[in-house]
């Protein structure tokens, strides 16, 4: 520290020099009463009163300079005060005052200075713990959230595994029940092929039907025909049979036994014609026996019918083996495609969990901005006590840890330190790999 | 099912790697610093596989590796950190770590290192 300018009052110099004189003075009346001859203590005495005559008379000089000065400087200060200024300006530190006059001007200053720094720094310890706590719960939140965040995928991937589980269950079961399909398809093929079959059998069955009625109905037919020609010669036997009996009655008694035999062939006649009339009623009969009830079976119209609910039958389990197929087609569709679509999400909740790995590395990089604070909190700590034993004691030399070598201790310790360079690194070619296998 | 034995002292970490190992079909056990593993191994966990951070409170990584190194000589032990300094890494490799790995490292890759170390896994 530069040493104070020392100005000696005149309470204190004039009492001084009377002593500068007096002293040596008695000192020579001494001498000489026990050595009257010497001259060389006579004119040592001279030269003590000369000198100490010119140095009294320079040191006079300086000072009252030095007593101007700090009268100047007083009055200074109080100006300075009565003018409340906070702190000295550039122009009165530079102004047209001599350099002992400015140093002796910054001490009050800095004494002000010096109260407002401790002041200023009192805030400093409150404003740093409050960002420590907000970073601290930063951390806190982060953390719970992230861990939140991790337990809900972790409850995802578990419902996703019991659901891929499921559905590869379920796949197995759909494989066992499209084959159960594929059997049933089979079997409907074949009962459509027998219909079909049965179709055409009953097809020709009907044509092979109709054409054996109408054979039995053109020959029963054919029956009266043969009645009207027997009616034919039956009419042409009871006329020979009734001319006969007038030929006969004509002959008298010759002709009475060939009246007899026309009589009986009349008869004869008579019967067969009611025969054939009988047999001409039962063969109408009979047609229309035919006609009306065998021949309706085999009509065409019920013949169609038959064949549109065969056909509509076959449509109907052609339409279900489409359906079946279709479905079959579209189940294995969805099973494939939700087993890959799960296996998406299984893969990006893998992502997702390896994501939250910035949570760590964000928690330490708050940790170390923390630590940081605590650094800078210490060096505050520091500075203020320096600064409040200022003025109370003699400081010969200020000496504290220096703040670099408290970030460097800081860096040393902690793995993030250089986490800033690195990730500005990553967009270099030649950076280390994050990744190394050894 | 091959036995990941995890060790790092975030909750996080320790949590949302095990999921992702778990997904990929490896049984998972975690510690959360050295001592704790070491006292788990000493209990007879036999892992096929190691993976732990470095800087732990009561025993580091680097101490846990060159502590199991003689206990387990043949298990790859895979270092996974924020930590980058190139002073750790080469002392993590000489007490004889398997590998290096950067936090953060994304699941795929995760998994892609572990396949190659565990190449019948």
């Amino acid at each position: 520290m530069r040493k104070k300018d020392i100005c000696i009052r005149s309470y204190i110099l004039y009492p001084g020099v009377t002593l500068l004189y007096l002293i040596p003075m008695l000192l020579f009346l001494w001498g000489l009463e026990k050595n009257r001859d010497s001259i060389f203590l006579i004119f040592l005495f001279l030269v003590y009163l000369i000198a100490i005559s010119i140095l009294l008379f320079y040191f006079k000089r300086i000072n009252n300079q030095c007593i101007q000065k700090q009268k100047t400087l007083e009055s200074f200060q109080e100006e300075l005060y009565r003018l409340r200024l906070e702190q000295p300006s550039k122009e009165l530190l530079q102004g047209p005052i001599t350099s002992q006059m400015n140093h002796a001007l910054s001490m009050p200053i800095l004494t002000q200075l010096k109260e407002k720094m401790l002041n200023e720094l009192t805030v400093m310890p409150k404003l740093l713990s409050e960002i420590k706590g907000e970073l601290a719960s930063t951390n806190t939140i982060t953390e719970e959230k992230v861990l939140r965040i991790v337990s809900a995928l972790a409850e995802i991937r578990a419902q996703s595994k019991s659901l891929l589980f499921l559905m590869e269950a379920q796949e197995k079961k759909t494989g066992d029940l499209a084959e159960k399909q594929l059997a049933r398809l089979e079997e409907n093929a074949k009962t459509l092929r027998i219909l079909s079959s049965y179709q055409e059998k009953r097809l020709s069955q009907i044509e092979d039907d109709t054409k054996r009625i109408n054979e039995a109905l053109r020959e029963v037919k054919n029956l009266t025909t043969l009645t009207k020609l027997i009616r034919e010669i039956t009419e042409q036997t009871n006329l020979l049979a009734l001319n006969a009996a007038v030929v006969a009655a004509r002959s008298g008694s010759a002709g009475r036994a060939f009246s007899v035999i026309a009589r009986e062939i009349r008869k004869l006649s008579q019967q067969i014609e009611d025969t054939t009339m009988m047999i001409e009623t039962q063969v109408s009969s009979i047609v229309t026996h035919i006609e009306n009830n065998l021949s309706a079976i085999v009509e065409i119209s019920r013949t169609e019918e038959e064949k549109r609910q065969i056909s509509l039958i076959m449509n109907t389990l052609t339409s279900m083996n489409q359906a079946f197929t279709e479905v079959s087609g579209y189940f294995a569709d969805l099973f494939t495609e939700s087993h890959k679509v799960m296996k998406d999400v299984y893969q990006k909740i893998i992502e997702a969990l390896g994501d939250t790995q910035f949570q760590d590395v964000l928690k330490q990089r708050i940790q170390y901005v923390q630590e940081g604070l605590t650094v800078l909190e210490d060096y505050i700590f520091t500075i203020s006590d320096v600064l409040q034993r200022i003025g109370k004691e003699e400081i010969t030399d200020i000496d504290w840890p220096s703040l670099k070598k408290r970030v460097e201790k800081l860096n040393s310790r902690h793995p993030i330190a250089n986490l800033a360079v690195r990730d500005k690194d990553f967009s270099i070619d030649n950076k280390r790999p994050s990744i190394e296998l050894f | 099912m091959k036995k990941v034995f995890l060790i790092d002292d975030s909750a996080v970490m320790l949590m949302s790697v095990k999921e992702a190992l778990s997904m990929a079909g490896y049984e998972v056990e975690t510690a959360t610093n050295g001592e704790d593993a070491m006292e788990k191994i000493k209990g007879g966990i036999k892992p096929d596989l190691i993976i732990t951070d470095i800087n732990m409170p009561k025993m580091d990584g680097i101490s846990f590796i060159k502590n199991v190194r003689p206990i387990l000589k043949f298990t790859p032990i895979l270092v996974l950190t924020t930590e980058s300094e190139t002073a750790k890494r080469d002392e993590a490799k000489k007490s004889g770590a398997t590998g290096w790995l950067v936090k953060p490292v994304s699941g795929p890759d995760l998994l892609k290192v572990i396949k190659q170390v565990l190449p019948e896994a």
